[in-house]
């Protein structure tokens, strides 16, 4: 039975953290999580989007996304409102206030892209082109 | 279907506003008000000046049923896409083709002959080059004048598709390309990631029932069983709307 490669998982854990000191850095400086982040850029460019659309355009799963939407309305960044054509279903849209947010942040993210830039050259040999 | 106006309606239209987002719009009907002559249909001039102001701010189109000549000559604002004959002519790396231009040419003669069976002067057959439009706005017995034109257009029905419109029938190729076909590859040539259309003809239900298209589609006048997310009651309130995207624009420049 082969081993488990351990320096690979020790590794994969260093960029976890990583990651996760980013998603820190970014709400102390720019507000908002590098999840909540990349879910109102995506929302941004799909308007009007349902959450199961939205959830594969950044990439996890509807329920995954579900309580970030939650936050994201409480904080009337997102607007969640009704599908003009089949009123079961609901649709989003970013706010103004949502586009504020996102506009503070940008202002505030380059002092964060040289960390953001080494993660995303990783990103970049362990994701299929699809996934990024 | 909600309306434009609306709360929901007004939020969904700024979030366009926050993207790389494609204006379009029909003409006859919605940038200019319908006429008894077609040749009079012109936009209002505040229309035209609010119109002007969005074109300076975001790429627009217009989307029309009419000729590109004919189109061109009542759009004096700079469109960034001018789409004549249901998507037939104007767009980007498309040409008119000649074979069709000789089937509509054969479509009118035809049209033309059974028409002449029993005259109706309030019925007029307009040749676009690529499509025909038999319009019945000036019968005085429209009923019969539908009747009419239906009973002329049935042979065509296997090469040509016929879309009914106000008062109007248009006869376009079978497997041509319709508006929901232009305003996706107008979108994809200029980089759009979302767009907003309005039109209020049923020719304009190829835009409204595009599916996998990121528009958001407006309708002039409320009707049950259109494919179009909401509606503006007239063609007057376009102004309105108008103000708002500008509004949007400034807002977010």
């Amino acid at each position: 039975m082969s081993q488990a490669p351990e320096p690979y998982f020790h590794d994969a854990f260093k960029l976890a953290i990583e990651i996760e000191r980013l998603s820190q850095w970014m709400e102390t400086s720019c507000g908002l999580s590098l999840a909540q982040w990349s879910v109102l850029t995506r929302l941004r460019d799909l308007p009007a989007a349902t959450a199961q659309e939205l959830a594969a355009a950044v990439g996890v799963s509807p329920s995954t996304l579900t309580q970030a939407l939650k936050r994201l309305e409480r904080k009337k960044w997102i607007f969640v409102g009704k599908d003009p054509r089949d009123s079961r279903k609901k649709v989003l849209a970013l706010t103004r206030e949502g586009m504020k947010a996102l506009r503070r942040a940008g202002e505030s993210l380059g002092a964060g892209g040289e960390r953001a830039s080494r993660l995303s050259a990783c990103a970049g040999l362990i994701l299929p082109d699809g996934k990024r | 279907m909600k309306s434009l106006f609306s709360p929901e309606g007004i939020r969904m239209l700024e979030a366009l506003s926050f993207t790389d987002a494609l204006f379009a719009f029909d003409f006859d009907g919605t940038l200019a008000p319908i006429c008894d002559d077609p040749g009079e249909a012109r936009m209002a001039e505040r229309t035209e000046a609010l119109l002007r102001e969005l074109s300076a701010r975001v790429p627009i189109a217009i989307v029309s049923g009419r000729s590109l000549a004919d189109l061109s000559g009542r759009v004096p604002v700079r469109a960034s896409y001018l789409i004549g004959n249901h998507g037939l002519e104007g767009l980007p790396g498309a040409t008119a083709i000649s074979e069709l231009k000789s089937r509509c040419a054969g479509w009118k003669a035809a049209i033309s002959i059974a028409l002449a069976q029993e005259p109706d002067p309030g019925i007029r057959l307009e040749d676009k080059g690529l499509s025909l439009a038999i319009h019945y706005r000036a019968s005085r017995r429209k009923k019969s004048a539908r009747a009419r034109i239906l009973k002329a257009l049935g042979p065509l029905e296997e090469e040509a598709r016929i879309l009914a419109g106000k008062q109007v029938f248009n006869v376009v190729p079978v497997g041509g390309p319709h508006k929901g076909m232009a305003l996706a590859r107008v979108m994809a040539h200029s980089g759009a990631k979302a767009a907003f259309f309005i039109g209020d003809d049923h020719t304009d239900e190829d835009v409204f029932g595009m599916p996998g298209l990121r528009v958001l589609s407006v309708r002039v006048g409320r009707k049950a069983g259109s494919q179009a997310q909401y509606y503006i009651r007239q063609q007057s309130e376009i102004d309105l709307l108008l103000r708002e995207l500008n509004g949007f624009h400034s807002i977010g420049s």
